[in-house]
């Protein structure tokens, strides 16, 4: 299936981490309509409990939200999507400035590595 | 609250030394789709012909909603077996009309939709279809039925990827909250992602029933990499 | 659910049956064109050739009814061995009817299908023996006289009485017979189901066997009656009748047994592969 999951790791969680991701990354907008939960499951080729499993931990973080009449959607709060993107971009900073140190580089070396890269993508 | 289905200490034994199946005792709730899993030879498929009443049990009992394996249960039983049982000759269109008349169950505007997405003529015979077609057909003959229990029997052995996948989106789908749903399978890795729950069998004995995520988080593997080490020769 | 089961063997059946009576047909017309064309009383190359070609065609038309009355017991016995033992089997014994259910609807429409063919056969046999008086006898008068002397016939009332008996006897048997033989081919067959190889080898063996034994109880119970009556008019009925009241009687037997034993069998001992 498309989604790439890993087997050897409960799926539910990085279910919820990739809709996490399309939603901070713009995939799925402040407001959108998602797709039913049994759509989504046969889509990601999972356990529909699964799925729902995932959407319950999304709404429990307020991403989610079911509006009872049309089903479920993004959050309208574009302030809950920001602090959850930011989170998530501390998360993946924290983990390289990890390996990095691991590596042993200081952290002026890593700045400086982060400038040069980022000019040459600029060019 | 009773379960879907039950075995009560059901043994199978086919001579005075080998024993099939023996002892087994298993609860299915309604609502999952659960994973039979062995090595061939293991009891998986003794098991599934008893849930069918296509064998009788040596001793003990199952239940399938409250009713031993009979008229009553097969109409709550949606099973698909292992090798081609339909005749070759029948067109799709007789084998919708047969399900119609024999299941009360049988919801053929949904088998319809699924055969003519698959751009399938219904006036086709089975004969004239390359083999994953007929295991396409098949499954969805069976998964058009509204049923309590759907038994699915290596749906996805000996086919092309594209139609596993094909296969795989089907059973979830059609999957009823109200339902269970039973797949005997060796591709595990490819099915173990819709699976609720795992039952393992060996040597007629169930080596292990747990729910998946419980077993990925306690083992730290993946359900494929655990059969192969339960299962070590 | 039993009327759905015969209407479904029935939709398997009618082809191949309706086939086999067709070419049974066929050859009967044959044969009764070429009786208005032969002549057999002449003395020239044209009664020589009647004879040879009667002789010939003869031989043929026999075969072919005998072929198709094999082939219908055959086709029968086919028919249940393969929608009930063989892959088949996961279809039909998954659906929500009773094993007893399964097998009557087979024994109807074996019945039917007996009863068809009969039917065919014998009135082209009568077609035929009419055709053969009519060029003996130049035209279809015969019969006519023929029942007139049979109805003048005078016999001791008792004699009648024990003929009529006879004729009782006679029909019960061919109402009998066609459960009897569908009955004796799935027997066999689901006894042979009970052994873990070679199926169909046993239940061959089983067929021959058992014919073998009701053949043997058959002639114990009838040959001593045949012996003990006495010759009178009213003695060959009595003989006969009791005859033939014992082997239906024996039939019906086998029937009931034959019966319970495959119901057992489906239900309780299926084993499919």
């Amino acid at each position: 299936m498309s989604w790439n999951l890993n087997n050897d790791k409960p799926i539910y969680a990085q279910i919820v981490e990739r809709i996490q991701r399309q939603i901070i990354s713009g995939f799925y907008k402040a407001g959108d309509k998602l797709p039913s939960v049994r759509d989504f499951a046969a889509d990601a080729g999972v356990n529909p409990n699964t799925m729902q499993k995932a959407f319950v931990e999304l709404e429990r973080s307020g991403l989610i939200v079911t509006v009872r009449t049309s089903g479920r959607t993004v959050t309208e709060d574009e302030g809950l999507i920001l602090a959850v993107k930011t989170e998530i971009a501390k998360e993946q900073v924290q983990d390289f400035l990890l390996k990095m140190k691991e590596f042993g580089f200081s952290s002026k070396e890593i700045l400086d590595l982060l400038n040069a890269l980022l000019k040459e993508e600029r060019e | 609250m009773s379960s879907l289905v039950e075995c009560i200490g059901l043994s199978k034994s086919y001579t005075a030394q080998k024993m099939a199946v023996s002892s087994l005792n298993i609860k299915i709730e309604k609502g999952h789709i659960i994973g039979l899993l062995g090595p061939n030879g293991s009891g998986k498929t003794t098991l599934i012909k008893m849930i069918n009443g296509l064998l009788t049990p040596t001793e003990g009992e199952i239940l399938i909603n409250g009713y031993a394996p009979g008229v009553e249960s097969k109409k709550k039983v949606s099973y698909l077996p292992e090798k081609t049982y339909l005749s070759a000759q029948k067109t799709v269109q007789s084998l919708l009309d047969f399900f119609e008349e024999f299941y009360d169950d049988f919801d053929k505007e949904r088998a319809y939709k699924m055969i003519e997405s698959l751009k399938i003529n219904p006036e086709d015979a089975l004969k004239t279809m390359s083999k994953g077609t007929k295991e396409k057909i098949q499954l969805i003959l069976v998964m058009s039925r509204n049923a309590d229990l759907y038994v699915l029997d290596e749906p996805i052995a000996g086919v092309d990827p594209a139609a596993r996948d094909y296969i795989i989106k089907t059973i979830i789908s059609n999957f009823n909250p109200e339902a269970s749903l039973i797949i005997s399978t060796h591709l595990i890795t490819d099915i173990e992602n819709i699976l609720d729950e795992v039952i393992l069998i060996k040597d007629g004995m169930m080596v292990e029933h747990a729910s998946v995520e419980e077993l990925r988080e306690r083992e730290g593997k993946s359900v494929d990499s655990y059969f192969r080490e339960v299962f070590a020769c | 659910m039993l009327k759905k089961l015969i209407k479904y063997e029935w939709n398997e059946c009618y082809k191949l049956i309706g086939l086999i009576n067709l070419v049974v047909l066929i050859f009967s017309i044959i044969a009764c064109i070429a009786l208005s064309l032969l002549d057999f009383q002449g003395d020239n190359a044209r009664t020589a050739f009647s004879m040879i070609f009667t002789m010939g065609y003869g031989v043929i038309y026999v075969t072919v009814l005998m072929a198709a009355s094999f082939g219908v017991t055959l086709f029968i016995y086919i028919r249940f061995f393969k929608n009930l033992f063989s892959s088949e089997g996961y279809l039909m014994h998954t659906l929500p009817v009773k094993a007893s259910e399964l097998i009557i609807s087979k024994l109807v429409v074996a019945y039917i299908i007996h009863f068809i063919t009969s039917i065919v056969i014998v009135v082209c046999i009568g077609a035929i023996v009419l055709c053969i008086g009519a060029n003996l006898t130049g035209d279809f008068s015969f019969v006519r006289q023929t029942i007139n002397e049979i109805v003048s016939l005078e016999l001791p009332a008792d004699a009648i009485a024990w003929f009529v008996v006879y004729l009782v006897g006679v029909v019960i048997t061919m109402l009998i017979s066609p459960l009897f033989s569908a009955l004796t081919g799935y027997f066999s067959l689901s006894v042979g189901q009970l052994f873990n190889k070679y199926k169909i080898v046993w239940g061959i063996g089983v067929y021959f066997l058992i014919t073998f034994i009701v053949q043997i109880i058959t002639t114990v119970f009838v040959v001593p009656i045949s012996f003990s009556m006495s010759y009178s008019e009213a003695g060959v009925f009595i003989s006969q009748s009791v005859q033939m009241m014992v082997s239906s009687g024996i039939m019906c037997v086998c029937v009931v047994v034959f019966y319970l034993v495959v119901n057992h069998i489906v239900s309780k001992k299926l084993n499919l592969e």
